[in-house]
């Protein structure tokens, strides 16, 4: 009489199946959260690149603003077409020198006193930011482009930032 | 007479479901603990950012870097600037007070009192550090003002488990000082 071993009750297989099932349904939603977790770190460093490229740009117009007052356009330290650093705590007013001398432009981190620079006396951050200026109207007009390089797990991760920048005081 | 389930069958059934069950739980449980602590990181993020927005386009925008005689001289952790809203005649200032970052609005010609600060920040991220580093902001001095904002911040996810935010941004002044 093997009549109930048969026909009732689950075999070892249906229970393997119906656990298999189980497991992949939970680990498929682990790796979903898991993967939503990462791109909140990825937030995070999107928005501290967004930030840090905003400064480069605001630096290079300050320096447009005080050639201007002197009536000048595109003067030494700003290099057209050569990828250059900013940092703007060199001599308290800080300073733009080519990546060759800001520390390949990778950005180090003071964790004291929590100033982002290119001295590299501190450890460097996961972050590089390049500046290039190019002329698109003689006397006129440039664009000036900051890429914030950086590495998240193992992927290159890269932010752009444009901005025109025009030379108001001499008219050409 | 045969029929239903043995106690061995009943055991061995309970056994595999309470297995399963367990493994399932405990999946739910760790998804549910992720979930909460990426989105109180989420939240933390979002305020910093928008504070972080909100203090830069005010200070590009606004004029008179740490020029108020009311106000007293800036420091390090507190400063005040003309912003352009409302014609240009009140005095906004930001400070750090109890790991929260505060601002104020005054009208032009009144010092700010201590009852004129409202907290920017969430309680629940907490602001190690707000610096301000200002250059050349004395008047007609041929220089550009630009003010250099380093926030600080941590956000407490879970009992010991923090992280961190570090941000540093650069505005300049956007009307000409000649």
């Amino acid at each position: 009489m093997n009549k109930i071993s048969k026909k009732t009750g689950f075999s070892l297989l249906e229970v393997m199946v119906a656990l298999s099932l189980l497991v992949i349904t939970i680990s498929s939603t682990m790796s979903l959260i898991a993967n939503s977790f990462n791109v909140v770190t990825e937030a995070k460093n999107k928005i501290i690149a967004r930030y840090l490229a905003q400064e480069a740009i605001e630096y290079v117009r300050k320096v447009r603003d005080d050639q201007a007052y002197e009536n000048e356009w595109l003067k030494n330290p700003l290099t057209i077409g050569a990828d250059i650093g900013v940092d703007v705590y060199d001599n308290v007013v800080g300073d733009i020198k080519p990546c060759g001398f800001m520390n390949q432009c990778i950005l180090t981190y003071d964790s004291l006193t929590g100033e982002y620079s290119h001295d590299n006396s501190f450890p460097n951050t996961i972050f590089t930011r390049k500046i290039n200026i190019n002329e698109i109207q003689s006397n006129i007009e440039a664009i000036v482009t900051v890429t914030m390089l950086w590495q998240h797990k193992g992927t290159a991760k890269s932010f752009i930032l444009t901005e025109h920048i025009f030379n108001y005081k001499i008219i050409p | 007479m045969k029929k239903g389930f043995t106690l061995a069958e009943m055991i061995v059934a309970l056994g595999v479901f309470s297995v399963a069950i367990t493994i399932a739980l405990a999946g739910f449980v760790n998804i549910l603990d992720m979930q909460k602590r990426a989105d109180a990181i989420r939240t933390a993020y979002d305020s910093l950012d928008f504070v972080m927005e909100i203090m830069s386009r005010e200070i590009r925008t606004g004029t008179e870097y740490c020029i108020s005689s009311f106000q007293g001289p800036c420091s390090p952790s507190f400063f005040h600037f003309t912003p352009a809203s409302n014609s240009g005649e009140n005095t906004a200032a930001y400070q750090i007070n109890n790991n929260r970052i505060e601002i104020a609005v005054v009208p032009k010609i009144q010092s700010i009192q201590a009852s004129n600060w409202i907290a920017f920040t969430p309680p629940g991220v907490k602001i190690n550090n707000l610096k301000f580093k200002v250059t050349g902001n004395s008047l007609n001095n041929s220089i550009q003002p630009m003010v250099t904002i380093i926030i600080q911040a941590e956000a407490t996810v879970k009992q010991g488990a923090n992280v961190q935010l570090n941000l540093q941004t650069t505005v300049t002044q956007r009307e000409i000082d000649s």
